[in-house]
């Protein structure tokens, strides 16, 4: 009886490890298929830099069309927007958002794209510039603000480390045990803003911020003025998109405080800035900036295109049922979908792809990432891989 | 007798075996359900396999050959066949029953988990593989016929440990005196694992070869059959002549 049953365990096992890898190898099998099937789709677009050409692209300066590549074996080069090196006596002076960090002996300064140093390696860390301003560090734990010529504009003093750049000249820092921000370029400081989480750009003059409360699935977010202070009564917000066009997607939580959340309605549409909202969309989960006269409106089991003045102009079914998570950032995801120049970056749930004006695809949606690159360019990104492609 | 043989070896490393394939299950139910604790707590869940499969080899290819229980394994009516296949088939057994696992861990991460950090993994080498050229009919055959290339390397890992011990006596009779026991089993892993790494850095230098990757491949690995039926034989012919429990 024992001897039978060993043989049925030992069957089994076999059986069992013989059956998943033939599943496996079907189901590995389907997916490179599907790789193969993409790259046969490739060919059909005019590719600036191929997918597998270089390790990764990352766009300096959109506006001159200027592209740091890096390849395989840790070497950086600066392309144009024909995927050609740039010559390196190209003079850089112009844009200070085009310095880039390098590292020399353990320490870290700032160069142009054509190697010649701004700021010599000093710093033990040394994060990007935005509008022209930096946070350093000295010794990883005092850090504090340089400008694109390397001066010392901001040193926070207290809690140092945990110096925070919001937006170009705006910083998050500690003063007496107080979180507050200030504008690096006029010094001036804000009250206490301890109790906002994260911001984001809102555009039109607005920050969006989200508090460090929540209840249910609501993670209230003020609007705040260039003075951090909050817009339009102190209205809290359960999602905030970005303006564009003079409209920006909210998600009013009308009658509910910090105090008082118990009974509120959420109003959802596209509000002016005056805080009133012009547009309804009743069951929208996120709405994308208005460019072009359109924008991209997500529900949950169609993505529709709307006008300014609230109509559908047409609607796309998205691979997977879309749902906000709490925690997801939505602005984040959606940021680079919007109309430009008669197209449109969609995410239909999985992955990015390219609409014209009707909906119909011009890049079917298989790529990780897609962000616009210049008039008529997308950086793109394809399982691991990174590419330029020109629009035709 | 074989059959005998190997039920005998498997009960001799069910508990060791037992623990390991759960925590296979928990490792690999962490890559899909668990993403945080599959990407911080990967090492410590292995560890308890890493530790179990030395605690089995040590109990298959030591202590009941060479140490205490090696009287009584001595004095059963096995022959030199019984006792080498009972023991590789054993071993076997494991390896076999741990691979659906961990296909399965893979694939369930690959469509389920939040994190994505092993479907960024797996397009990225698919990928990889694809765009060198590598059909995905070659790719899909590869990975279908895995348990029998696992068998394969079962076998050879499971006669190595037992060609091992006499081997080293043969060839350095003063180094065998010293490394006894605890040690013997250790050294021989640690010769497999330099083997197995060895392997793997030539595999990752030839693998955009081609066509000539495969037949280096099918070379290397007609090479390494021959190898193990070789130790097979050598061992065979030790348990049944040469076999001392001493």
């Amino acid at each position: 009886m024992k001897k039978s049953k060993t043989k049925i365990f030992i069957l089994f096992v076999i059986a069992l490890a013989v059956c998943t890898s033939v599943f496996a190898g079907i189901f590995f099998y389907s997916i490179c298929s599907s790789i193969l099937t993409d790259r046969q789709n490739f060919d059909d677009l005019d590719w600036t830099v191929r997918l597998n050409q270089y390790e990764g692209i990352e766009a300096l300066d959109t506006n001159r069309e200027l592209y740091m590549v890096s390849t395989k074996d840790d070497k950086n080069y600066l392309i144009d927007g024909r995927g050609k090196k740039v010559p390196w006596e190209l003079d850089c002076k112009e844009n200070s958002d085009i310095l880039i960090a390098f590292s020399q002996d353990d320490k870290w300064g700032y160069k142009y794209p054509d190697g010649k140093i701004v700021i010599a390696a000093k710093f033990d860390e040394a994060y990007d510039f935005d509008d022209g301003y930096a946070k350093v560090s000295k010794n990883g734990t005092d850090y504090f603000v340089i400008d694109d010529k390397g001066r010392t504009v901001f040193e926070p003093g207290e809690r140092a480390s945990e110096l925070e750049q919001i937006s170009g000249k705006f910083f998050l820092f500690y003063k007496a045990k107080h979180r507050s921000v200030i504008n690096v370029e006029t010094g001036q400081v804000t009250e206490d803003v301890g109790f906002y989480d994260s911001f984001h750009d809102a555009g039109e003059g607005m920050f969006a911020a989200k508090t460090d409360f929540a209840w249910d699935d609501v993670e209230p977010m003020f609007l705040l003025s260039r003075s951090f202070k909050p817009m339009f009564s102190g209205q809290l917000y359960n999602q905030i998109g970005s303006f564009g066009q003079g409209l920006c997607y909210v998600q009013k939580l009308v009658g509910a405080t910090e105090e008082e959340h118990e009974d509120y309605q959420i109003e959802n549409g596209y509000m002016n800035t005056d805080g009133d909202i012009v547009i309804k969309t009743a069951t929208a989960i996120f709405g994308c900036k208005f460019a072009e006269g359109r924008a991209l409106l997500y529900e949950g089991k169609r993505i529709c295109c709307i006008d300014q003045s609230g109509s559908v102009l047409f609607s796309l079914k998205p691979a997977k049922t879309l749902e906000k998570k709490l925690g997801e950032d939505f602005e984040y995801r959606y940021s680079q979908c919007y109309f430009r120049n008669g197209k449109a970056i969609v995410y239909d749930g999985k992955f990015y792809g390219l609409i014209d004006e009707d909906g119909n695809w011009v890049i079917q949606p298989v790529f990780d990432e897609m962000t616009y690159a210049g008039t008529d360019k997308l950086l793109v990104e394809y399982k691991g891989m990174s590419g330029m492609i020109r629009l035709k | 007798m074989l059959m005998k043989s190997i039920e005998m070896n498997i009960r001799m490393i069910q508990n060791p075996m037992g623990v390991s394939l759960t925590f296979f299950v928990l490792l690999a139910a962490s890559w899909t359900f668990m993403p945080l604790l599959g990407l911080f707590g990967t090492f410590f869940l292995l560890l308890v396999p890493v530790i179990c499969n030395y605690v089995a080899y040590n109990r298959l290819f030591n202590k009941s050959l060479y140490g205490e229980e090696a009287g009584v394994y001595a004095a059963l009516p096995l022959s030199g066949r019984d006792i080498v296949l009972g023991k590789v088939f054993a071993m076997m057994l494991w390896e076999t029953a741990a691979w659906p696992i961990f296909l399965l861990g893979i694939i369930g991460s690959y469509l389920y988990s939040d994190l994505g950090l092993i479907r960024m993994g797996i397009d990225s080498l698919l990928t990889e593989l694809v765009y060198r050229g590598v059909s995905p009919l070659t790719i899909g055959l590869l990975i279908g016929v895995s348990t029998v290339a696992l068998a394969f390397y079962s076998f050879l890992s499971g006669v190595y440990m037992l060609w091992f011990r006499f081997a080293l006596k043969k060839f350095t009779p003063k180094l065998s005196k010293k490394v006894k026991g605890f040690f013997n089993v250790l050294l021989a892993c640690l010769v497999l694992g330099i083997i197995r790494l060895g392997t793997e850095y030539f595999v990752q230098g030839i693998w955009n070869l081609g066509v000539a990757l495969f037949l280096i491949l099918a070379a290397v690995h007609i090479l390494l059959g021959i190898a193990a039926w070789k130790m097979y034989r050598a061992s065979v012919a030790y348990f049944e002549t040469g076999y001392s429990p001493m």
